[in-house]
Protein backbone atom coordinates (compact mmCIF):
# COMPACT_ATOMS: atom_id res chain seq x y z
CA UNK A 1 0.00 0.00 0.00
CA UNK A 2 2.95 2.53 0.74
CA UNK A 3 3.61 3.22 -2.85
CA UNK A 4 6.52 0.77 -2.41
CA UNK A 5 6.21 0.08 -6.24
CA UNK A 6 6.45 4.11 -6.96
CA UNK A 7 9.42 3.95 -4.47
CA UNK A 8 11.26 1.39 -6.74
CA UNK A 9 10.81 3.77 -9.75
CA UNK A 10 11.89 6.64 -7.57
CA UNK A 11 15.18 5.65 -6.54
CA UNK A 12 16.09 5.76 -10.45
CA UNK A 13 15.33 9.14 -9.92
CA UNK A 14 17.43 11.89 -9.03
CA UNK A 15 16.63 13.10 -5.71
CA UNK A 16 14.88 16.44 -4.74
CA UNK A 17 17.46 17.26 -1.63
CA UNK A 18 20.57 14.80 -1.07
CA UNK A 19 22.56 14.99 2.18
CA UNK A 20 26.12 13.40 1.87
CA UNK A 21 28.02 13.12 5.11
CA UNK A 22 27.00 16.54 6.62
CA UNK A 23 28.83 17.37 9.78
CA UNK A 24 28.37 20.51 11.68
CA UNK A 25 30.68 22.01 14.71
CA UNK A 26 30.08 25.25 16.89
CA UNK A 27 33.59 25.25 18.14
CA UNK A 28 34.13 21.96 20.20
CA UNK A 29 30.51 21.07 20.07
CA UNK A 30 29.86 18.35 17.37
CA UNK A 31 25.93 19.19 16.51
CA UNK A 32 25.52 17.31 13.51
CA UNK A 33 27.93 13.74 12.62
CA UNK A 34 28.13 12.11 9.29
CA UNK A 35 24.58 12.63 8.29
CA UNK A 36 23.40 11.07 4.85
CA UNK A 37 20.43 11.66 3.82
CA UNK A 38 18.08 11.42 -0.08
CA UNK A 39 14.76 12.80 -0.65
CA UNK A 40 12.92 11.49 -3.34
CA UNK A 41 10.79 13.74 -6.33
CA UNK A 42 7.27 13.41 -3.89
CA UNK A 43 8.31 12.09 -1.04
CA UNK A 44 7.20 13.16 2.29
CA UNK A 45 10.05 12.32 4.66
CA UNK A 46 9.69 13.08 8.38
CA UNK A 47 12.32 13.73 10.96
CA UNK A 48 11.94 13.26 14.41
CA UNK A 49 13.88 12.48 17.80
CA UNK A 50 14.32 14.26 21.12
CA UNK A 51 14.76 17.83 21.14
CA UNK A 52 18.31 19.00 20.34
CA UNK A 53 19.19 16.03 18.74
CA UNK A 54 20.15 18.64 15.46
CA UNK A 55 16.66 18.00 13.79
CA UNK A 56 15.74 21.26 13.39
CA UNK A 57 19.71 22.39 12.50
CA UNK A 58 19.94 19.76 9.84
CA UNK A 59 16.54 21.08 8.07
CA UNK A 60 18.32 24.63 8.45
CA UNK A 61 21.78 23.25 6.59
CA UNK A 62 19.20 22.64 3.79
CA UNK A 63 18.82 26.70 2.44
CA UNK A 64 22.27 27.62 4.39
CA UNK A 65 20.45 29.47 7.08
CA UNK A 66 22.75 27.14 8.75
CA UNK A 67 26.36 26.84 7.32
CA UNK A 68 27.91 23.28 7.31
CA UNK A 69 31.53 22.11 8.40
CA UNK A 70 31.64 19.27 6.57
CA UNK A 71 29.97 17.30 3.45
CA UNK A 72 27.88 18.22 0.39
CA UNK A 73 24.19 19.49 0.10
CA UNK A 74 22.74 18.72 -3.33
CA UNK A 75 19.34 19.65 -4.12
CA UNK A 76 18.36 18.89 -7.58
CA UNK A 77 21.28 17.43 -8.49
CA UNK A 78 22.91 21.24 -7.39
CA UNK A 79 25.64 21.23 -4.67
CA UNK A 80 24.18 24.37 -3.04
CA UNK A 81 27.85 25.36 -1.03
CA UNK A 82 28.79 25.72 -4.90
CA UNK A 83 27.41 28.81 -6.84
CA UNK A 84 26.86 32.17 -7.20
CA UNK A 85 25.13 34.33 -4.20
CA UNK A 86 22.80 34.68 -7.10
CA UNK A 87 22.19 31.01 -7.19
CA UNK A 88 21.71 30.41 -3.77
CA UNK A 89 19.22 33.29 -3.89
CA UNK A 90 17.45 31.24 -6.60
CA UNK A 91 17.67 28.09 -4.36
CA UNK A 92 16.27 29.38 -1.15
CA UNK A 93 13.50 31.11 -3.07
CA UNK A 94 12.49 27.69 -4.62
CA UNK A 95 13.42 25.51 -1.32
CA UNK A 96 10.20 26.67 1.15
CA UNK A 97 11.21 27.07 4.53
CA UNK A 98 7.76 27.33 7.19
CA UNK A 99 9.48 28.21 10.22
CA UNK A 100 7.97 26.84 13.96
CA UNK A 101 7.15 30.44 15.20
CA UNK A 102 5.05 31.38 11.39
CA UNK A 103 8.03 34.76 11.01
CA UNK A 104 5.42 35.95 9.04
CA UNK A 105 5.93 40.15 8.54
CA UNK A 106 3.83 41.79 10.67
CA UNK A 107 3.58 45.41 9.37
CA UNK A 108 2.27 43.42 5.97
CA UNK A 109 -1.20 42.31 5.08
CA UNK A 110 -1.49 38.53 4.14
CA UNK A 111 -1.53 39.00 0.78
CA UNK A 112 2.03 41.13 0.93
CA UNK A 113 3.40 38.48 2.90
CA UNK A 114 2.79 36.18 0.13
CA UNK A 115 3.76 38.56 -3.02
CA UNK A 116 6.74 40.11 -1.66
CA UNK A 117 9.52 37.89 -2.08
CA UNK A 118 7.48 36.71 -5.43
CA UNK A 119 8.40 40.35 -6.59
CA UNK A 120 11.44 40.67 -5.59
CA UNK A 121 13.14 37.30 -5.64
CA UNK A 122 11.76 36.24 -8.80
CA UNK A 123 10.66 39.33 -10.60
CA UNK A 124 7.20 38.83 -10.89
CA UNK A 125 4.56 41.72 -11.89
CA UNK A 126 2.58 43.11 -8.90
CA UNK A 127 -0.42 41.16 -11.03
CA UNK A 128 1.41 38.12 -11.77
CA UNK A 129 2.03 37.98 -7.45
CA UNK A 130 -0.91 38.57 -6.55
CA UNK A 131 -3.05 36.02 -9.11
CA UNK A 132 -0.18 33.49 -7.27
CA UNK A 133 -0.87 34.82 -4.02
CA UNK A 134 -4.64 34.60 -3.98
CA UNK A 135 -4.51 30.85 -5.66
CA UNK A 136 -2.12 29.56 -2.70
CA UNK A 137 -4.04 31.49 0.17
CA UNK A 138 -7.26 29.54 -1.42
CA UNK A 139 -4.95 26.52 -1.68
CA UNK A 140 -4.57 26.41 2.39
CA UNK A 141 -8.26 27.60 2.76
CA UNK A 142 -7.39 31.35 3.55
CA UNK A 143 -8.02 33.23 0.18
CA UNK A 144 -11.10 35.14 1.82
CA UNK A 145 -8.43 36.92 4.43
CA UNK A 146 -5.81 38.53 2.04
CA UNK A 147 -6.69 41.77 3.46
CA UNK A 148 -6.16 40.47 7.05
CA UNK A 149 -2.84 41.08 8.86
CA UNK A 150 -0.90 38.70 10.96
CA UNK A 151 -2.11 39.49 14.05
CA UNK A 152 -5.63 39.34 13.67
CA UNK A 153 -5.05 35.27 12.37
CA UNK A 154 -4.80 32.93 14.64
CA UNK A 155 -1.72 30.63 14.92
CA UNK A 156 -3.08 28.10 12.75
CA UNK A 157 -3.83 30.36 10.34
CA UNK A 158 -0.67 32.29 10.15
CA UNK A 159 1.26 29.23 9.91
CA UNK A 160 -1.19 28.47 7.06
CA UNK A 161 -0.07 31.70 5.96
CA UNK A 162 3.37 30.98 5.88
CA UNK A 163 3.29 27.74 3.91
CA UNK A 164 1.32 29.71 1.11
CA UNK A 165 4.15 32.42 0.86
CA UNK A 166 6.74 29.46 0.52
CA UNK A 167 4.71 27.90 -2.26
CA UNK A 168 3.62 30.75 -4.27
CA UNK A 169 7.92 30.96 -5.10
CA UNK A 170 7.14 27.39 -6.58
CA UNK A 171 9.52 25.32 -4.10
CA UNK A 172 10.62 22.12 -5.33
CA UNK A 173 11.23 21.57 -2.01
CA UNK A 174 9.28 22.47 1.38
CA UNK A 175 11.47 22.22 4.67
CA UNK A 176 9.25 22.21 7.66
CA UNK A 177 10.67 23.15 11.02
CA UNK A 178 8.28 22.14 13.88
CA UNK A 179 5.50 23.68 12.09
CA UNK A 180 2.97 22.63 14.30
CA UNK A 181 5.14 23.22 17.35
CA UNK A 182 3.73 26.63 18.57
CA UNK A 183 0.33 26.08 17.54
CA UNK A 184 -3.36 25.72 19.98
CA UNK A 185 -4.03 22.24 19.28
CA UNK A 186 -7.25 23.28 17.79
CA UNK A 187 -5.37 24.83 15.39
CA UNK A 188 -2.44 22.32 15.09
CA UNK A 189 -5.12 20.33 12.64
CA UNK A 190 -5.79 22.86 10.16
CA UNK A 191 -2.07 22.85 9.15
CA UNK A 192 -1.62 18.91 9.02
CA UNK A 193 -4.31 18.86 6.64
CA UNK A 194 -2.92 21.43 4.22
CA UNK A 195 0.50 19.27 4.52
CA UNK A 196 -1.00 16.18 3.95
CA UNK A 197 -2.92 17.78 0.87
CA UNK A 198 0.36 18.89 -0.77
CA UNK A 199 1.64 15.31 -0.04
CA UNK A 200 -0.93 14.28 -2.65
CA UNK A 201 -0.43 16.70 -4.84
CA UNK A 202 3.19 15.36 -4.99
CA UNK A 203 5.21 18.22 -3.09
CA UNK A 204 8.34 17.19 -1.80
CA UNK A 205 8.52 17.79 1.96
CA UNK A 206 11.43 16.93 4.49
CA UNK A 207 9.74 17.77 7.94
CA UNK A 208 10.78 18.02 11.67
CA UNK A 209 7.91 17.31 13.80
CA UNK A 210 6.95 16.12 17.06
CA UNK A 211 3.48 15.08 15.66
CA UNK A 212 4.21 11.26 15.52
CA UNK A 213 0.84 10.95 14.81
CA UNK A 214 1.02 12.83 11.86
CA UNK A 215 4.64 10.87 10.80
CA UNK A 216 2.78 7.67 11.10
CA UNK A 217 0.12 8.14 8.64
CA UNK A 218 1.42 10.66 5.86
CA UNK A 219 5.38 10.21 5.84
CA UNK A 220 6.53 8.07 3.67
CA UNK A 221 9.65 7.60 5.79
CA UNK A 222 10.92 8.28 8.67
CA UNK A 223 14.39 9.25 10.14
CA UNK A 224 14.94 9.18 14.06
CA UNK A 225 18.06 11.30 14.92
CA UNK A 226 19.73 11.21 18.36
CA UNK A 227 22.83 13.11 19.50
CA UNK A 228 23.26 14.25 15.83
CA UNK A 229 23.14 11.25 14.32
CA UNK A 230 21.10 9.37 12.25
CA UNK A 231 20.20 6.24 14.71
CA UNK A 232 17.42 4.87 12.39
CA UNK A 233 15.12 5.74 9.22
CA UNK A 234 12.81 3.03 7.45
CA UNK A 235 8.89 3.62 6.20
CA UNK A 236 6.67 4.32 9.16
CA UNK A 237 5.41 1.66 9.84
CA UNK A 238 8.81 -0.45 11.14
CA UNK A 239 10.17 2.78 12.42
CA UNK A 240 6.94 3.00 14.76
CA UNK A 241 6.08 -0.84 14.83
CA UNK A 242 9.03 -2.64 15.16
CA UNK A 243 12.00 0.03 15.53
CA UNK A 244 15.65 -2.14 15.86
CA UNK A 245 17.58 0.26 17.69
CA UNK A 246 17.57 0.61 21.37
CA UNK A 247 17.44 4.55 21.49
CA UNK A 248 14.95 4.69 18.78
CA UNK A 249 12.69 2.47 21.27
CA UNK A 250 13.73 4.29 24.17
CA UNK A 251 12.98 7.21 22.63
CA UNK A 252 9.04 6.28 21.34
CA UNK A 253 8.28 4.24 24.44
CA UNK A 254 9.18 7.44 26.07
CA UNK A 255 6.52 9.05 23.91
CA UNK A 256 3.86 6.80 24.36
CA UNK A 257 3.97 7.12 27.89
CA UNK A 258 1.53 9.46 29.94
CA UNK A 259 3.59 12.61 30.92
CA UNK A 260 3.85 13.22 34.90
CA UNK B 1 -1.08 92.26 40.48
CA UNK B 2 0.32 95.14 38.30
CA UNK B 3 3.89 94.46 39.29
CA UNK B 4 3.73 91.57 37.99
CA UNK B 5 1.53 92.19 35.14
CA UNK B 6 4.18 95.30 34.46
CA UNK B 7 7.12 93.07 34.72
CA UNK B 8 6.03 89.28 32.69
CA UNK B 9 3.23 91.17 30.57
CA UNK B 10 4.12 94.68 29.32
CA UNK B 11 1.89 95.86 27.16
CA UNK B 12 4.10 98.34 25.08
CA UNK B 13 7.31 96.12 25.63
CA UNK B 14 4.93 93.33 23.78
CA UNK B 15 3.88 95.58 21.12
CA UNK B 16 7.39 96.93 20.66
CA UNK B 17 9.49 93.16 20.36
CA UNK B 18 6.73 91.26 19.09
CA UNK B 19 8.26 91.47 15.41
CA UNK B 20 11.96 90.70 16.63
CA UNK B 21 10.31 87.24 18.28
CA UNK B 22 8.26 86.60 15.33
CA UNK B 23 11.25 86.80 13.29
CA UNK B 24 12.92 84.78 16.15
CA UNK B 25 10.64 82.10 15.69
CA UNK B 26 11.53 81.92 12.34
CA UNK B 27 14.90 81.30 12.92
CA UNK B 28 13.72 78.48 15.44
CA UNK B 29 11.36 76.98 13.40
CA UNK B 30 14.01 76.73 10.19
CA UNK B 31 17.08 75.60 12.29
CA UNK B 32 14.77 73.23 14.42
CA UNK B 33 13.52 71.41 10.86
CA UNK B 34 17.01 71.07 9.87
CA UNK B 35 18.33 70.04 12.56
CA UNK B 36 15.79 67.20 12.87
CA UNK B 37 16.22 66.38 9.53
CA UNK B 38 19.66 65.89 8.72
CA UNK B 39 19.94 63.72 12.56
CA UNK B 40 17.49 61.62 12.08
CA UNK B 41 18.68 60.64 8.35
CA UNK B 42 22.36 60.55 9.37
CA UNK B 43 21.06 58.36 12.49
CA UNK B 44 19.13 56.17 10.44
CA UNK B 45 22.03 55.68 7.69
CA UNK B 46 24.64 54.42 10.59
CA UNK B 47 22.18 52.24 12.01
CA UNK B 48 21.63 50.90 9.20
CA UNK B 49 25.23 50.74 8.05
CA UNK B 50 25.17 49.08 11.97
CA UNK B 51 23.45 46.03 10.61
CA UNK B 52 25.62 44.77 8.03
CA UNK B 53 28.50 44.17 11.24
CA UNK B 54 31.14 45.43 9.62
CA UNK B 55 33.75 45.48 12.99
CA UNK B 56 35.78 48.51 12.15
CA UNK B 57 32.71 50.54 10.83
CA UNK B 58 30.65 49.40 14.12
CA UNK B 59 33.48 50.34 16.42
CA UNK B 60 33.20 54.24 14.88
CA UNK B 61 29.65 54.41 14.92
CA UNK B 62 29.49 53.38 18.28
CA UNK B 63 32.21 55.66 19.24
CA UNK B 64 30.18 58.48 17.54
CA UNK B 65 26.81 57.35 18.96
CA UNK B 66 28.52 57.18 22.42
CA UNK B 67 30.56 60.29 22.42
CA UNK B 68 27.57 62.32 20.63
CA UNK B 69 25.46 61.18 23.59
CA UNK B 70 27.55 62.03 26.08
CA UNK B 71 28.83 65.71 25.37
CA UNK B 72 26.84 68.57 26.36
CA UNK B 73 25.96 70.19 22.74
CA UNK B 74 27.08 74.10 24.87
CA UNK B 75 30.33 72.59 25.26
CA UNK B 76 30.90 71.54 21.63
CA UNK B 77 29.00 74.89 20.31
CA UNK B 78 31.49 77.06 22.20
CA UNK B 79 34.48 75.21 21.41
CA UNK B 80 33.45 74.70 17.48
CA UNK B 81 32.48 78.85 17.06
CA UNK B 82 34.97 79.89 19.34
CA UNK B 83 37.83 77.38 18.68
CA UNK B 84 37.46 77.00 14.91
CA UNK B 85 38.33 80.31 13.67
CA UNK B 86 41.94 80.01 15.63
CA UNK B 87 42.56 77.49 13.03
CA UNK B 88 41.46 79.64 10.16
CA UNK B 89 38.26 77.91 10.03
CA UNK B 90 34.61 80.89 10.23
CA UNK B 91 31.43 79.46 10.63
CA UNK B 92 28.30 80.99 11.34
CA UNK B 93 26.39 81.11 14.47
CA UNK B 94 23.21 79.30 12.99
CA UNK B 95 25.65 76.53 10.94
CA UNK B 96 27.53 75.87 13.93
CA UNK B 97 24.54 75.54 15.93
CA UNK B 98 22.95 73.09 13.20
CA UNK B 99 26.07 71.27 12.56
CA UNK B 100 26.82 70.14 16.14
CA UNK B 101 22.92 69.63 17.33
CA UNK B 102 22.18 67.83 14.07
CA UNK B 103 25.19 65.39 15.38
CA UNK B 104 23.69 64.74 18.66
CA UNK B 105 20.56 64.20 17.52
CA UNK B 106 22.24 61.79 15.29
CA UNK B 107 23.99 59.98 18.10
CA UNK B 108 20.76 59.62 19.74
CA UNK B 109 18.58 58.56 16.53
CA UNK B 110 21.15 56.16 15.23
CA UNK B 111 20.98 54.14 19.24
CA UNK B 112 17.15 54.78 18.78
CA UNK B 113 17.01 53.15 15.48
CA UNK B 114 19.14 50.33 16.53
CA UNK B 115 17.45 49.32 19.62
CA UNK B 116 14.21 48.93 17.05
CA UNK B 117 16.66 46.97 14.18
CA UNK B 118 17.87 44.56 17.67
CA UNK B 119 13.79 43.95 18.27
CA UNK B 120 12.82 43.14 15.37
CA UNK B 121 13.24 39.23 15.85
CA UNK B 122 16.04 36.95 14.27
CA UNK B 123 13.27 35.38 12.23
CA UNK B 124 12.30 37.60 10.10
CA UNK B 125 15.22 37.91 8.83
CA UNK B 126 15.43 34.23 8.49
CA UNK B 127 12.12 34.58 6.85
CA UNK B 128 13.53 36.99 4.19
CA UNK B 129 16.85 35.49 3.37
CA UNK B 130 14.65 31.96 3.00
CA UNK B 131 12.40 33.31 0.43
CA UNK B 132 15.55 34.36 -1.76
CA UNK B 133 15.80 38.09 -1.16
CA UNK B 134 19.23 38.70 -0.34
CA UNK B 135 20.49 40.99 2.82
CA UNK B 136 19.56 44.88 1.52
CA UNK B 137 15.97 43.32 0.47
CA UNK B 138 15.51 41.76 3.59
CA UNK B 139 16.92 44.73 5.58
CA UNK B 140 14.95 47.68 3.63
CA UNK B 141 11.59 45.69 2.94
CA UNK B 142 11.16 43.75 6.27
CA UNK B 143 13.10 44.82 9.03
CA UNK B 144 13.51 48.76 8.13
CA UNK B 145 9.59 49.41 8.30
CA UNK B 146 9.26 47.48 11.60
CA UNK B 147 12.81 49.08 13.09
CA UNK B 148 10.87 52.21 11.99
CA UNK B 149 7.73 52.15 14.02
CA UNK B 150 9.48 51.20 16.98
CA UNK B 151 11.96 53.64 17.23
CA UNK B 152 9.22 56.64 16.34
CA UNK B 153 8.06 57.08 19.42
CA UNK B 154 11.36 57.51 21.53
CA UNK B 155 12.51 59.48 18.41
CA UNK B 156 9.72 62.29 18.82
CA UNK B 157 10.68 62.77 22.54
CA UNK B 158 14.35 62.86 21.53
CA UNK B 159 13.82 65.14 18.34
CA UNK B 160 12.02 67.48 20.74
CA UNK B 161 14.65 67.34 23.43
CA UNK B 162 17.40 68.40 20.70
CA UNK B 163 15.30 70.81 18.89
CA UNK B 164 14.11 73.11 21.64
CA UNK B 165 18.30 73.47 22.28
CA UNK B 166 18.58 75.66 19.04
CA UNK B 167 18.29 78.37 22.52
CA UNK B 168 21.50 77.19 22.81
CA UNK B 169 22.37 79.82 19.88
CA UNK B 170 21.87 82.64 21.93
CA UNK B 171 25.23 82.33 23.18
CA UNK B 172 26.58 82.46 19.86
CA UNK B 173 24.84 85.57 18.63
CA UNK B 174 21.96 83.24 16.69
CA UNK B 175 19.10 85.58 17.00
CA UNK B 176 16.50 82.46 17.07
CA UNK B 177 13.73 83.22 20.14
CA UNK B 178 16.19 83.34 22.57
CA UNK B 179 18.44 85.41 21.57
CA UNK B 180 15.54 87.93 20.01
CA UNK B 181 14.07 87.72 23.82
CA UNK B 182 17.64 88.41 25.51
CA UNK B 183 18.48 91.55 23.30
CA UNK B 184 15.13 92.66 23.60
CA UNK B 185 15.32 92.31 27.58
CA UNK B 186 18.46 93.73 27.87
CA UNK B 187 16.95 97.08 25.53
CA UNK B 188 14.02 97.40 27.38
CA UNK B 189 14.75 96.26 31.27
CA UNK B 190 12.15 94.27 31.29
CA UNK B 191 11.07 90.59 32.09
CA UNK B 192 8.11 90.21 28.96
CA UNK B 193 10.77 89.46 25.98
CA UNK B 194 11.41 86.64 28.06
CA UNK B 195 7.67 85.36 28.77
CA UNK B 196 7.33 86.35 25.16
CA UNK B 197 10.00 83.89 24.17
CA UNK B 198 8.41 81.14 26.31
CA UNK B 199 5.34 81.21 25.05
CA UNK B 200 6.87 81.19 21.48
CA UNK B 201 8.85 78.53 22.25
CA UNK B 202 5.09 76.58 23.33
CA UNK B 203 3.74 77.82 20.45
CA UNK B 204 6.18 76.01 18.63
CA UNK B 205 7.27 72.84 20.35
CA UNK B 206 3.94 72.15 22.32
CA UNK B 207 2.53 70.51 19.02
CA UNK B 208 5.31 68.43 18.39
CA UNK B 209 4.89 67.11 21.91
CA UNK B 210 1.30 66.50 21.32
CA UNK B 211 2.42 64.71 17.80
CA UNK B 212 5.13 62.58 19.60
CA UNK B 213 1.73 61.87 21.85
CA UNK B 214 0.00 60.68 18.98
CA UNK B 215 2.51 58.65 17.80
CA UNK B 216 3.11 56.84 20.42
CA UNK B 217 -0.27 55.43 20.53
CA UNK B 218 -0.75 55.15 16.30
CA UNK B 219 2.58 53.04 16.39
CA UNK B 220 2.02 51.26 19.62
CA UNK B 221 1.86 47.35 17.81
CA UNK B 222 -1.54 46.20 17.24
CA UNK B 223 -1.59 42.69 18.75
Amino acid sequence: MRRVGLLTVDRQMRPSLQIVSLSKRFGHLTILRDISLSVMPGELVCLIGPSGSGKSTLLRCCNRLEELSGGDILIEGRNIYSGTARDLKTLRAHTGMVFQSFNLYPHLDVLANVTLAQRKALGRTRKEAEAKALDMLGLVGLADRAKSYPAQLSGGQQQRVAIARALALDPTLMLFDEPTSALDPETVGSVLSVMRNLKTRGMTMLVVTHEMSFAREAADRVVFMDGGMIVEEGPPEAIFGAPQMERTQAFLSRLSKPVG
Amino acid sequence: MDRFLATFFNPITIATYTPAVLEGMKITIILAVAVTLAGTLLGLALAMLRTFGIRPINFFIIAFADIGRALPPLVIILLVYFGLPGIGIRLSGPMVVFIVLALTLAAFAEEVFWAGFTSVGKGQWEAGIATGLGFPVTLSSIVLPQAIRLAIPPLMNRILAISKMTALGSVVGVQEILGAASAAQSLSGSATPLTMAALAYLAIFLPVALLARLAERRFAWKI
